[in-house]
């Protein structure tokens, strides 16, 4: 860290990090200490790690976990441009409601989320119906209670964090280099991928980053819509501690997850210092 | 080489007129510029004719083709801008190419054309550098090899020299004029600098509140500006109401002084301030009192206070002349201007 922390700073912070030491840190280093700790005697050992990694239950919930950050964060991409490009470039009435809409999912609790899609998705629910109504379905699909829903559902509650990543790089693009472009024989989706994708990478970058951590370590709706036959990471880790009560396993899951989640921080912090550099010195 | 036609071109935002049939032509190879104030419309005016915004009535026409409907990035037009608008993550090679590479030019091709440009705007070798290494100067040349590379209709500059400082403005304005006429290319140039349309120019198009004020070459709309307006944007200091025209001459401070017009009343008359000569006859020209003086090295600017004209005249002269002395001043033969009272005169 930097070298030259005033006096001030640290006076300021220290209530703080204080905080932060006894209720989160602390926490975490006693929860690694007894993930490393075997049921069978004492010492350190990555017994429970190894357990962990030859069950195929955590092999399923991690593939999962990975399967469904992956789909989340393409989803949350190829939803986010549109929206973005929308709320920057319309007049300020549609932009303002834009972003109403799609800011107003963090107002509501993750229940209430949940409860909504099981409501759209769910065996009477309005897809269900409408498909069984134009006779293309006679028995009613299977969409809530699987991997397809936990996809559906993040998607839908990280999207926000993909329109602002990218919708902050959008509003900084020179309005004349798509008009330089266009001049030179660029048609509109030419000028979205040459010239508008390369300038919000940093954005995109970031944004990307952000929803596959999240989407990793979401815990409320993978519960509530993916139901207990397919447990993600997190899911499987509540199995573990408060339905089979096999601590050593839960506090394997939860390093890994500790783990996953600060190799994220590291790698988020590396990637828009660097981005950041470069767009210094780019102008 | 293409020649451009607009008739009654117009852009309505509401009630607002921010270009209002605007008619000219630009004919095959020449340069044409557009001059104005800021909100005249002459920024309005290119960007209908790159496509960027849609007429509200009036055509375009390049070579007799009407364009309105093309889409823009079939329009084959060069555009320039004023803060260059290179793309920032390509090599000044990759930049030149772009608009190559969109009519799928074979790469070795695209490889000599950018190089061939490159040597045009003097950049030879420079083909691996990225914008952000370059001069402003040097920017705008890639940016103008990048328009020209495409060997375009029309090359179409949006105030290109604006963000240059004085010294670079300069010498890019000579190697502007040079880079057109060694291409032939017609162009449309867009400016609020006089002195960049009267130097670059083969005609001017002056515009003010969305509407042409005037059309001509440097030369007549130097010597003789048609309107207040116009006189007032080339720098001309001295506007005013004079007393009254008579045959042949127009009156001024109750003395006659030989002018050319119409007969039609209600006119200004403008007057440079290096068009007033000092001294001579005292019955033949126009008393007046030094009031102010400002320094500028061999040439000097006084206000001058004359009874019977309402505001004080600049007159610039090598002549010294001490505040408070009286002077006997009159216009150069043939140096006063008929002015149509085309803007407000402000009071002294």
């Amino acid at each position: 860290m930097s070298t030259g922390v005033k006096r001030e700073t640290l006076i300021i912070g220290a209530p703080a990090s204080l905080w932060l030491v006894v209720l989160l840190v602390i926490p975490c280093l006693f929860l690694l200490f007894q993930s490393l700790t075997p049921l069978s005697g004492t010492g350190l050992s990555l017994e429970n790690y190894e357990n962990l990694v030859e069950s195929g239950t955590f092999q399923k919930a991690l593939r999962r976990s990975i399967i469904v950050s992956v789909w989340v964060t393409v989803l949350t991409v190829l939803a986010g441009y549109p929206i973005a490009l929308v709320a920057s470039r319309a007049s300020p009435r549609v932009r303002t409601l834009v972003m109403v809409i799609v800011i107003f999912p963090f107002l509501l609790s993750a229940v209430v989320r949940a409860y909504g899609w099981t409501v759209i998705l769910g065996e009477n629910g309005v897809v269900n119906d409408f498909l069984i109504g134009i006779g293309l379905i006679a028995e009613p699909l299977r969409l809530i209670q699987n991997t397809f829903a936990i996809i559906i559902g993040e998607t839908h509650v990280l999207l926000p964090y993909m329109v602002l990543s990218l919708l902050t790089v959008i509003q900084r693009i020179d309005r004349n280099l798509e008009a330089a472009a266009m001049s030179l024989g660029a048609s509109p989706p030419v000028i979205f991928f040459k010239v508008v994708v390369p300038l919000t990478l940093p954005g995109l970058l970031t944004g990307m980053l952000l929803v596959f951590s999240l989407s990793m370590t979401a815990f409320a709706t993978p519960f509530l819509l993916g139901g207990p036959r397919s447990p993600i990471l997190t899911v499987l880790m509540y199995q573990y501690a408060y339905t089979l009560f096999d601590w050593s396993k839960a506090t394997a899951v939860a390093g890994v997850l500790l783990v996953l989640g600060l190799g994220f921080v590291i790698l988020h912090r590396f990637v828009s210092r660097r981005l950041m550099r470069d767009a210094e010195a780019g102008r | 080489m293409a020649e451009v036609k607009l008739t009654g071109l117009s852009k309505h935002y509401g009630d607002f007129a921010a270009a209002s049939n605007v008619s000219f032509d630009v004919e095959s190879g020449s340069f044409l510029s557009l001059l104005g104030p800021s909100g005249c419309g002459k920024t309005t005016t290119l960007r209908m004719i790159i496509g960027f915004e849609q007429p509200t009535a009036g055509d375009i026409f390049i070579d007799g083709e009407r364009i309105n409907d093309i889409k823009p990035w079939l329009r084959d037009l060069g555009v320039v801008f004023q803060n260059y608008a290179l793309f920032p993550y390509m090599t000044v090679a990759e930049n030149v190419a772009f608009g190559l590479k969109q009519r799928g030019v074979e790469p070795a091709e695209i490889k000599r054309r950018a190089s061939k440009f490159l040597e045009l705007v003097g950049l030879p070798g420079k083909e691996d550098r990225f914008p952000r290494q370059l001069s402003g100067g040097q920017q705008q040349r890639v940016a103008l090899a990048r328009a020209l590379v495409i060997e375009p209709r029309v090359l179409l500059l949006d105030e290109p020299l604006s963000n240059l400082d004085a010294k670079l403005r300069a010498e890019m304005r000579f190697e502007l004029k040079r880079i057109q006429n060694e291409t032939g290319v017609t162009s449309v140039f867009v400016t609020h600098d006089q002195e960049e349309a009267l130097t670059l120019s083969d005609r001017i198009v002056v515009m003010n509140h969305g509407e042409v004020v005037t059309v001509g070459k440097p030369k007549e709309i130097w010597e003789r500006p048609t309107s207040a307006f116009v006189a007032d944007f080339l720098g001309v200091e001295n506007i005013f109401a004079p007393d009254g025209f008579e045959p042949g001459a127009v009156v001024i401070g109750g003395k006659r002084f030989a002018a050319e017009h119409d007969g039609q009343g209600n006119r200004l008359v403008g007057l440079r301030s290096t068009d007033i000569e000092i001294g001579g006859d005292a019955d033949a020209g126009l008393a007046g009192r030094v009031q102010q003086t400002s320094y500028r090295g061999s040439i000097n600017t006084y206000v001058v206070d004359v009874p019977g004209i309402a505001r004080p005249l600049y007159i610039s002269t090598a002549t010294d002349l001490p505040i408070g002395s009286n002077i006997v001043l009159k216009p150069r033969d043939g140096a006063v201007l008929i002015l149509d009272p085309d803007m407000e005169i402000a009071a002294a």
